[in-house]
């Protein structure tokens, strides 16, 4: 799902805007409270990106990788049951929340993470776990694979060509 | 038997352009991405878009439509943002906020200003009505726009996701600094009056109660925590549930959970509810404050200590009463109160649409999973090209499908044509009792309930005197029931004089990867041949059919083998198949020369790197002098 781009944008945000000084009412370079958690923030977006960048296996029909998964999906799989078990990702998920709640700017983010650690929550209780979509996966047939078999010969007559309407008749 | 695939060699390259031919010989040899037709028509696009008469017709009216959303808008953050930033009402608070009260405040406006219009795009009924009543009368062009009400749902989706990250961030600066503003010790300066001092007003008591007009900052407690603070401020708690709700709406409504997750797309979509309800009261504690006028702020400013100081029964400075603070009158309500009504009156005609009878008068097993239901239904008119929804509450309370009409309006029964693919479609098959030999009699038919019929751009296929209809894939279905209906009218007023017919002839382009699916489209493509051949009018339709995949060598040698025959191998129609895909720029300009001083309809269904070829297409051959081409789009 779209929880990776949701949840890191709302914690990086939060964690840069967290993190930056301003000049408050009598000018002077401040900080946010609890500032650290912003840096936390910001590291446990990176981190969560990392972990829900790859999508998972559907129960049910194929799924469309996102593009560079691949490296990814492998990281996420090699962590073994500390990714790949929901019960675990609901753990994670729900402490790394907690800090996050600390800091204004990024509280948002923090109940977000908790939110997100009670569907999965759900999710392990149904059963569900991530599996790598490209463990059994066959190579894929690119697109122009059905002409790529007619081309073994080059063209008899090589470009540039005719016209396009003197050879057009099969059009119109 | 070599000579054969040769033959198709040279079949799959002549349906390519040149260019698109050469580069793809080139990069199989070199091992690189071919660009698509896609990107080359860009390419050609670019340089020859200039401000051509298609351009004009086809983009102006959206165009228009967006500077006017984008003007206000702008307008709105301008207004607001230079009358929180001066006004000498807020500048107490200014004192506290700095820019974080513009910020927050201007952006608000804006916010209130999409959340008005989010709503309206997504009224189907209203849509229709609008189309129906009030636009008759008005320029094609302006009708056209209402086809893209999805398109400017999701723009000011965008819109305010925007503004509330604008929004939020300076309020979570805002409700920091008020917290920080309650907790310094730096504050008792000679000069202006610091935030501190400001802050100590009517803290005598806490928490603040709302009525007093004593208090300017919200926060009550010395040294406490912003998140803290935050949970008893209640426009601040209800910031966070919006602002919740809304990233689960947005991110649950990207075209991956679209195609590959419906249902939570569409309940998650429901949780607008709760959006909507928060956002009503979020402004209501009014907790951002301005001073009354009494007060003179330029004059007072530096003498806090005599504010509201009594001597022997006078102020001291009697300029300088104690401020009197009010809150800002909640202005939420009058911006998004019309649409939500105008919603729960969509709402309501939907629910009772679902009560009215509904007869399905025959039901049609077709051959590839196809099945037709022929239904009738007290009240319904409809037009050509226009959708239904269907719900049948023995399968599910809940979901509505939308289906193409293919019936068209001179017949006495409405119909559609479900393709078997899905658990709703083929829950509805075994309902109508589809996989048994015999139908069943109608009174054993399931119940449904039919929403709609709701208008499309084809409606308008009667202003052009040629019209070029494109059908991608599914997007054939409407054509159905438009060239149907097109060829009703046509004879009609030829043969009786009924009725105005400006329209001549009809090219028909149906693109498909495999022609299994529709075979019960081609049935109604002959159909209308033999009709046509009876009548001696063959030169009103042209069709040509593109089957871009599902054929191998064999079928290319069968195909080569019929290549004399009278009639096409795989549809039987008269028009012969063609392979590949479609050049459009050949077709659109052999339309142009067939057709100079014309305004040619374009019509298409299907999907969108296709529509947006055909837009291109359109723009580019229009010329003033020569044929006119104006784009129209099917939503689905």
């Amino acid at each position: 799902m779209s929880t990776p781009v949701s949840l890191f944008l709302v914690l990086f945000l939060g964690g840069l805007i967290g993190t930056v000084p301003y000049h408050n009412f009598d000018g002077k370079v401040t900080f946010y409270n609890y500032m650290w958690a912003g840096i936390y923030s910001m590291a446990v977006g990176l981190l969560i990106m990392i972990i829900e960048y790859p999508r998972g296996k559907r129960m049910k029909g194929s799924v469309m990788e996102r593009r560079f998964q691949q490296p990814l999906a492998k990281f996420v799989s090699a962590l073994g049951p500390l990714t790949r078990n929901y019960y675990s990702r609901f753990i994670f998920y729900f402490i790394a929340g907690i800090p996050s709640c600390t800091l204004i700017t990024t509280f948002l983010g923090g109940v977000g993470l908790v939110v997100g650690s009670l569907i999965y929550l759900v999710s392990a209780i149904k059963g569900e776990e991530w599996r790598s979509p490209t463990t059994d996966a066959k190579p894929k047939a690119t697109q122009g694979a059905s002409n790529v078999k007619y081309l073994s010969d080059a063209p008899k007559n090589p470009p540039p060509r005719r016209p396009v309407d003197a050879a057009a008749n099969n059009q119109i | 038997m070599n000579c054969h695939p040769q033959v198709v060699n040279w079949v799959v390259f002549e349906t390519q352009s040149p260019i698109r031919q050469y580069l793809s010989y080139q990069a199989r040899l070199r091992k690189v991405k071919v660009p698509s037709s896609q990107q080359l028509n860009n390419l050609l696009r670019i340089s020859r878009l200039d401000l051509k008469m298609g351009v004009l017709k086809n983009e102006v009216p959206s165009w228009i439509a967006l500077f006017v959303w984008a003007g206000i808008q702008v307008g709105l953050f301008g207004y607001y943002f230079y009358y929180f930033h001066t006004d000498p009402r807020f500048a107490y608070t200014r004192r506290i906020l700095g820019f974080g009260l513009a910020f927050a405040r201007a952006p608000a406006n804006c916010l209130n200003f999409n959340c008005m219009l989010i709503l309206l795009p997504v009224c189907r009924n209203l849509l229709s009505f609008t189309r129906r009543y009030l636009c008759k009368c008005c320029l094609r062009s302006l009708r056209r726009l209402l086809d893209e009400n999805i398109s400017f749902h999701k723009l000011s989706a965008y819109a305010i996701c925007f503004w509330t990250t604008i929004h939020t961030v300076a309020h979570c600066y805002n409700v920091e600094q008020y917290v920080a503003a309650q907790s310094s010790n730096t504050g008792f300066s000679v000069g202006n009056v610091s935030a501190y001092q400001l802050s100590s007003l009517g803290t005598g008591q806490c928490p603040v109660s709302a009525k007093a007009t004593n208090w300017v900052n919200p926060i009550c407690d010395r040294n406490s925590h912003s998140v803290l603070e935050a949970f008893k401020i209640f426009p601040a708690v209800s910031g966070i549930i919006i602002t919740l709700t809304l990233i689960v709406i947005v991110f649950s409504a990207t075209e991956f959970i679209r195609r590959s997750y419906f249902e939570i797309f569409w309940f998650t979509h429901h949780i607008f509810v709760i959006f909507f309800a928060f956002v009503l009261v979020h402004g209501l504690r009014g907790v951002v404050r301005s001073q009354d006028a009494s007060h003179d702020v330029s004059y007072c400013g530096d003498k806090f200590s005599d504010w509201g100081r009594v001597e022997n029964g006078v102020l001291v400075e009697p300029k300088c009463p104690l401020p009197e603070f009010q809150s800002n009158t909640p202005s939420t309500y009058f911006w998004i109160i019309g649409p939500i009504v105008l919603y729960i009156i969509e709402r309501l005609i939907r629910f009772a649409r679902s009560f009215q009878k509904v007869t399905i008068s025959k039901a049609v097993k077709h051959p590839s999973k196809v099945i037709e239901l022929q239904m009738q239904k007290d009240g319904f008119s409809m037009e050509a090209g226009q959708y239904i929804f269907i719900k049948c509450p023995s399968i599910s309370r809940t979901e509505w499908h939308p289906f193409t009409l293919t019936s068209s309006p001179e017949e006495d029964y409405f119909s559609v044509h479900i393709r078997i693919v899905g658990d709703w479609t083929e829950a509805l098959a075994k309902a109508v009792g589809a996989d048994e030999q015999e139908f069943q009699d109608p009174s054993k038919m399931p119940l449904l309930a039919v929403d709609g019929p709701f208008g499309t751009a084809s409606e308008d296929w009667d202003q052009y005197e040629v019209d070029i209809l494109v059908g991608a894939g599914i997007g054939v279905t409407p054509f159905a029931s438009i060239m149907k209906h097109m060829w009703y009218t046509y004879i009609q007023s030829k043969e009786n004089n009924v009725g105005n017919c400006k329209l001549k002839k009809v090219y028909f382009y149906w693109i498909c990867p495999d022609t299994n699916a529709f075979e019960w489209f081609s049935d109604l493509l002959g159909h209308l041949e033999d009709q046509m051949d009876e009548k001696n009018c063959a030169d009103f339709l042209t069709h040509k059919i593109f089957l871009t995949r599902g054929w191998d060598t064999n079928f290319a040698r069968n195909v080569a083998l019929h290549e004399e025959e009278e009639v096409d191998v795989v549809t039987g129609l008269q028009q012969k198949t063609n392979y590949g895909r479609p050049n459009w720029d050949q077709i659109f300009s052999k339309t142009s020369e067939d057709h100079p001083k014309t305004s040619i309809g374009v019509f298409f269904c299907g999907p969108a790197v296709l529509s947006d070829t055909l837009h291109a297409m359109s723009n580019k051959h229009s010329s003033a002098d020569g044929a006119k081409f104006v784009y129209n789009k099917e939503n689905f």
